[in-house]
């Protein structure tokens, strides 16, 4: 087996790991901990693929971001038990249904998907490639992501102006 | 590292140490961190020694006169000493697995970052092709550790600092990352080895130095935004001692604590070294021709020396100031600087 | 537009103040420092500094006269007389009473009690502190009964 290999074995047991580590734990603290385990193995697998900026991204914005401010929102709560899994039998019938659709739909899609396997050597500066593509042929999608994030940005201030001056826009 | 794994098969055969060769990366490997964490440790002991004397000295004291002869040179290795036999506690009603984790996180990231850090061409433990952005994105799990320690505490104290750290990372993070912005699109590269290669030939070809000074600016919003990232003065909100006893590290004790303490001066140095390597020219020297490692170290320590300078000056500022400085001052600041800078690129 | 004068003038003034700021610090940087090396290198205190007594007991004429001015009485003298002889057998200052006011010097016809340069005598216990400045002597029987002690 090749280093290569190796390294691929323990990231996705990492990212697959910290997965189900999140559906098992019941305090939200650590459930966010094991997400980042899940998100490293992610950026791991990134950087396999030679997708260096990717890697990094990964890691600003999800580990730099949406975790922190998960933990953000978290850091309110108790360190003691937060789900309890026996609440409501109804709640958990639901959530296996769901989750049991979800499941057979993405493992048909992934059956029926042919993955094609890349032949050619991959790129080695991605870079300045990924900056090229968002500013030329996909600059309508970027700037749609763009527009839709200053949308929720200007809405977020809307609405908390509105609850502080009391409903008076 | 890679000059190291080349060089490595044949200092192993002089010392007459037989090594299989897919083993080889590997030593290096191996060689490069212990390298790293000992250049950090050190660097941190003479750090703290520096900032208590020049503490001293900047009120008209003298800071550590016993330990180790004339001038107390001796006072961190004998603080270290004294942490490490210290007791390890851990507060029976924190969150022990994160607590025990936090400090950890802490110094992960700011070690990982010291992989990409340009001491010259040479020294350097690997040029990587996103070097600046790659460092940016480590550090944040400094953050993520700093936040986790004041929550896993379960001391008000400690979860009022995480909270603090949380709010104040939101604001400088986000001119931090454009600031490097101008930088990037002058040197046309994320990768640090051709930033400072882009800076050669003298002072006046320093990105600070290069009129219409959209650089200059950024440096200084730079050097703020990683003051901030440091938690230090006057940003020390999430310590804030007089205040919070001693905020996010409240709990920690010996070893543990020893880490965060290692982590931010560490950190110092790694920012210094960044403001030095993105703005004033890395291992170039003053005049055209000059280079080498004792340039980019002499920068980051007056850099350092500026840092230690401010935090002995400056009160600390309040939250609502530190969030008003981040988002209305240095995120203005900074986009204008980007979209100057652009401009100009785009000519 | 004021408010865009105010913003700019705020962050200008922001930059220039914490300038000022370092500018005075720098240089107390390079200023002498004002740290005494206390245990090592003693401080001179100054003439008419007032520390613990100095007491010469050749000149003392045993006249109670700086134990009644004490207005913490904290000086305690015995004193033997036999005709003109004059034999101090005991002169106490209790330094937790002592409040260094110099009263105790002033009327003293003899001029044997002063204020001296001396500070350290911290002790870990209560009865040292109180400081014997006479020379011990051994009393005969006979001294003994005429021996008289200013308690008050």
């Amino acid at each position: 087996m090749s280093a290569e290999k190796v390294a691929f074995f323990i990231l996705s047991g990492l990212t697959l790991g910290g997965g189900l580590a999140i559906l098992f734990s019941v305090r939200l603290m650590r459930a966010v901990v094991y997400l980042l385990v899940s998100l490293f193995g992610v950026a791991g697998l990134y950087i396999l693929l030679n997708a260096e900026f990717l890697a990094a991204l990964q890691v600003l914005i999800y580990i730099g971001g949406i975790t922190i401010l998960m933990v953000f929102g978290l850091m309110l709560t108790g360190p003691g038990q937060f789900v309890n899994p026996a609440e409501s039998r109804l709640k958990a019938v639901a959530a296996g249904v769901s989750s049991l659709t979800t499941a057979i739909v993405l493992l048909l899609i992934v059956k029926k998907t042919k993955w094609p396997a890349g032949t050619q050597a991959l790129a080695g500066d991605t870079t300045a490639e990924i900056g090229r593509l968002l500013l030329t042929d996909h600059v309508f999608a970027f700037e749609i992501a763009s527009v839709l994030l200053l949308v929720v940005l200007v809405g977020v201030a809307l609405f908390v102006r509105l609850a502080r001056d009391g409903g008076k826009p | 590292m890679s000059e190291l794994a080349a060089v490595l098969p044949g200092v192993l055969e002089k010392a007459g140490w037989s090594v299989p060769g897919g083993l080889v990366p590997v030593l290096a490997m191996f060689i490069c961190a212990s390298i790293v964490a000992a250049a950090m440790g050190l660097s941190a002991a003479v750090l703290v020694w520096a900032e208590r004397k020049l503490a001293g000295h900047f009120q008209c004291r003298l800071g550590p006169v016993y330990v180790g002869g004339k001038f107390g040179w001796l006072q961190s290795i004998a603080d270290g000493i004294k942490l490490l036999l210290k007791e390890d506690i851990i507060p029976a009603d924190a969150d022990r697995p994160l607590f025990r984790l936090a400090p950890y996180l802490v110094v992960l990231g700011v070690f990982l970052a010291f992989i990409a850090f340009p001491v010259s061409e040479k020294l350097m433990v690997a040029d990587l092709n996103i070097g600046i952005f790659f460092i940016l994105a480590v550090l944040t799990l400094e953050v993520f550790g700093v936040i986790l320690a004041g929550w896993a505490s379960n001391n008000k104290w400690a979860l009022l600092g995480a909270m603090r750290a949380a709010a104040q990372m939101v604001s400088y993070e986000i001119p931090m990352g454009l600031a490097i912005l101008p930088v990037v699109v002058e040197a046309q590269s994320l990768s640090l080895k051709s930033i400072v290669a882009a800076q050669s030939g003298g002072m006046l070809r320093w990105y600070v130095f290069q009129p219409p000074f959209f650089m200059g600016v950024s440096f200084l919003i730079f050097f703020l935004a990683g003051l901030a990232s440091l938690k230090r003065a006057p940003f020390d909100l999430p310590e804030a001692e007089s205040e919070l006893t001693a905020g996010f590290h409240t709990e920690y004790s010996g070893m543990r604590f020893s880490f965060f303490f290692m982590a931010e001066y560490a950190g110092m140095i790694l920012v210094s070294g960044l403001a030095a390597a993105l703005y004033l020219g890395g291992w170039h020297g003053i005049l055209p021709g000059q280079s080498g490692a004792m340039w980019f170290l002499l920068k980051t320590a007056f850099l350092v020396f500026v840092m230690i300078w401010l935090r002995w000056t400056l009160p600390r500022l309040r939250i609502d100031q530190v969030v008003y400085v981040g988002w209305k001052v240095l995120t203005p600041f900074v986009l204008a600087c980007v979209l100057g800078q652009a401009l100009m690129a785009y000519k | 537009m004021t408010a865009v004068r105010t913003y700019f003038s705020d962050v200008f003034m922001g930059l220039w103040t914490a300038l000022v700021g370092m500018s005075i610090t720098l240089r107390y940087l390079f200023s002498k420092p004002v740290t005494e090396m206390y245990p090592d290198v003693k401080p001179r205190t100054p003439t008419r500094y007032r520390g613990i007594h100095v007491f010469e007991e050749e000149k003392c004429i045993g006249c109670y006269v700086c134990a009644k001015a004490c207005p913490v009485d904290c000086i305690e003298i015995g004193v033997v007389r036999k005709g003109k002889e004059i034999k101090i057998t005991k002169f106490d200052i209790d330094y937790q009473k002592c409040m260094f006011c110099d009263l105790c010097c002033e009327p003293c016809p003899a001029h044997c009690i002063h204020m001296g340069p001396e500070f350290e005598k911290a002790s870990f216990t209560r009865k040292g502190t109180i400081l014997q400045f006479a020379t011990p002597k051994t009393l005969t029987e006979e001294e003994k009964k005429v021996e008289k002690v200013a308690r008050k």
